[in-house]
């Protein structure tokens, strides 16, 4: 731990360092070393190698920032300590200033969105058919018995002021009561949502597996009957409408052969959950196997499949581990965002095998026009929809950093 | 272009597969009613449930309607509001689009948020709770999807119009004085129509799953009104009995929203190989 160490950085790096010795990087090598100590003594010790060079890739974008912030660290003083300590913060954590902007930024127009989703269930509850202070009092209440209760519910007030006031219910979890069972709303969710989340998360993981294998498969036997077949077969589950699906597939596998139950939940017992799941995937599983193939047979043309095979790798490794490797970024990146069709689905699934979930309990409020439900779920949906893709979009800037190039061009 | 669309149209088989069958639904729609035998709404209760034979070709259903009859009729409903609630849909996205993409700064940030905020609904959740607030029927299902559906296609127009701005002959009208109004739709709008009909043809099969889910949820036109959608959900009850009930709507809805689906990438390979999935 010289100073002298950090004036003359590793070859591997030396590509866009120039040593310059002038005052400042006198004052600076004489400085660093008590730096080093403060933070030593901070308890966190490293190599102050890494500590200048954080950044590995080369985009335009962190190259800029590397040359500015080699002018800052040339300051002498406190704010280099500080500096120091944040880098290595980032370091430690992965991050970099740009993906703090970036998920900054995605912080800030989450609220707007919020806002804008909140708003349009206000006003489908507002255009809602009926009066709902009539329908409390009933028809033959007074006039001003209906002027009293419309004040005492704050319906005589400007639109703008009611919907902050549904802004602030919402805020404290508080979506109004069922029609029929008097429950809260809130609280039906809550306890729904669970059975939801397993389902979904069941058919993900067959749309995921079963989607990747058949698109590799498809890939590697391009062009062949297999391959039409397979194709033909993934239009067809994106096209096959998934109430028909599921009702097919129940005739087949619970009536006909009867392998599995028709429907239930069956206190956790999983052969209940595969017809239920196996309906929810199908359409994911299709678009799933459609990326996987095109993006497949986009790395099997690349320069280094032909590498690998001329090295004598066999068919298998080629594939598994250099192509499908390469070719699954777009592919993670569809499961992740698909989550939306998750939700539409389940309304379908859940409602056809007898699922006790969200989508169930949006079904039985459309049958009842049990309005708080049916916003109650479509709000819901909405905000889980948003949130997931919210952290879905953060967690893949992490990953690839590519995705949040793009978003900033 | 159009001449080797359509000789490619002939040697790609599936692709002209899709559009013979296509072209077989939409005259089933137009015509077909004068060609079945049976009312679609007529009940015929010493044949319930029928299965399919020589004089119900597909079957009678739970109060002995003729199923081929109402297939044929509940074709009309939704080939139609699959097709205008995507030229709806297209027509207010191409607005709202052109718009955003043209005008760009603070008119570009508040409308590209507005179909932002359209998009961060799950469809089916939005379509749902459009309709649940009218009385259900033709016009509140096809208000839903178009609600549901415009915001794609305006981020659609949004992007192409941001590149076809840049372009010289834009710059050139400008500069010889033509309005925005004018730009738009003399220069901008036909050169952007061609890839925007691909997208809407692409979008009618989902937006048919659409209209489908939702009258099966109950939400899309009324009994006894024929749909594909509220047929099947009319005959869950007799799936172990009379399976045919059921099988047969839903065919009819996979094959066209297949061909739609088919066409669609058929049509999106010969206009931009860049959209590929």
């Amino acid at each position: 731990m010289t100073p002298k160490r950090i004036e003359e950085p590793s070859p591997r790096k030396s590509w866009h360092y120039k040593p310059t010795v002038d005052n400042l990087s006198i004052a600076r090598a004489l400085f660093l070393p008590f730096c080093f100590i403060i933070l030593e003594k901070e308890g966190i010790h490293f190599n102050p190698y890494d500590t200048i060079f954080v950044y590995d890739s080369c985009d335009e974008l962190s190259r800029d920032r590397k040359r500015l912030t080699r002018n800052w660290s040339q300051f002498p003083g406190y704010a280099v300590v500080l500096f120091y300590r944040l880098r290595f913060f980032q370091k430690l954590c992965k991050i970099q200033p740009a993906m703090v902007f970036y998920i900054f930024k995605r912080f800030l127009l989450f609220i707007p969105t919020l806002l804008g989703i909140t708003l349009i269930t206000f006003f489908l509850m507002h255009s809602l058919p009926g009066d709902p202070v009539t329908s409390m009092v009933g028809e033959r209440a007074s006039q001003e018995t209906i002027a009293r209760i419309r004040a005492e519910l704050g319906h005589d007030k400007p639109l703008a002021y009611q919907y902050f006031g549904y802004l602030k219910l919402i805020a404290t979890g508080e979506l109004g009561r069922s029609l029929h069972t008097q429950q809260k709303v809130a609280d039906d969710l809550l306890q729904k949502f669970p059975n939801t989340l397993k389902l979904a998360l069941a058919a993900m993981l067959f749309a995921s597996f079963f989607g990747i294998a058949i698109g590799t498969f498809s890939a590697t036997h391009r062009g062949t009957a297999w391959d039409r077949l397979l194709t033909f077969l993934s239009v067809g589950g994106i096209s096959v409408p998934v109430f028909w699906l599921g009702l097919a597939l129940m005739l087949v596998f619970a009536f006909y052969l009867r392998w599995l139950p028709p429907s239930g939940m069956g206190n956790g017992n999983l052969s209940y959950i595969v017809l239920p799941a196996v309906t929810l995937g199908t359409f994911s599983l299709s678009y799933i196997a459609r990326v996987t193939r095109s993006s497949m047979l986009e790395s099997l043309s690349q320069p280094y499949i032909a590498a690998a095979r001329a090295k004598g790798l066999s068919e298998g490794v080629v594939v598994m581990k250099h192509a499908l490797k390469n070719s699954l970024i777009p592919v993670v990146t569809l499961i992740g965002l698909d989550i939306g069709s998750y939700l539409n689905g389940a309304v379908l699934t859940e409602t056809i095998f007898g699922w006790d979930g969200l989508g169930r309990y949006a079904l039985d409020g459309i049958i009842k026009r049990d309005y708080p439900v049916i916003m109650g779920v479509v709000l819901f949906g909405a905000i889980l929809f948003v949130t997931l893709n919210l952290l879905v979009d953060i967690s893949y800037s992490f990953l690839d950093p590519r995705v949040r190039m793009k978003e900033e061009q | 272009m159009v001449n080797s669309s359509l000789k490619d149209l002939f040697e790609n088989k599936s692709a002209f597969i899709a559009v013979l069958l296509l072209v077989s639904l939409v005259l089933t729609a137009l015509i077909g009613p004068a060609f079945v035998s049976h009312d679609p709404l007529a009940m015929d209760l010493d044949n319930l449930k029928q299965p399919p034979g020589r004089h119900h070709l597909l079957g009678t259903d739970s109060t002995g309607r003729d199923i081929l009859s109402r297939l044929v009729y509940g074709a009309r409903i939704s080939l139609s509001v699959g097709v205008l609630a995507s030229l709806f849909s297209l027509g207010i996205g191409i607005f709202f689009g052109l718009i955003a993409g043209y005008f760009g700064g603070r008119v570009d940030t508040v409308l590209s948020q507005l179909f932002d905020i359209f998009l961060a609904f799950p469809s089916l959740l939005l379509a749902i709770g459009i309709s649940a607030i009218m009385s259900p029927g033709l016009t509140s299902a096809m208000l839903a999807i178009t609600l549901v559906g415009w915001a794609g296609f305006a981020r659609l127009v949004r992007g192409i119009t941001l590149s076809l701005k840049e372009q010289t002959y834009v710059e050139a009208s400008r500069a010889m004085g033509a309005s925005s109004a004018r730009i738009l739709y003399k220069h901008i709008l036909p050169n952007a129509l061609p890839l925007l009909l691909v997208a809407g043809s692409l979008r009618v099969g989902g937006f048919i799953l659409l209209e489908a889910a939702l009258s099966f949820l109950g939400l899309g036109v009324q009994p006894p009104t024929p749909t594909w959608g509220s047929m099947i959900s009319l005959s869950r009850a007799y799936i172990t009995s009379a399976p045919w009930m059921v099988i047969f709507p839903g065919l009819a809805i996979s094959i066209t929203v297949i061909s739609f689906n088919i066409l669609g990438d058929f049509l999106r390979d010969k206009l931009d190989p860049r959209m590929q999935v």
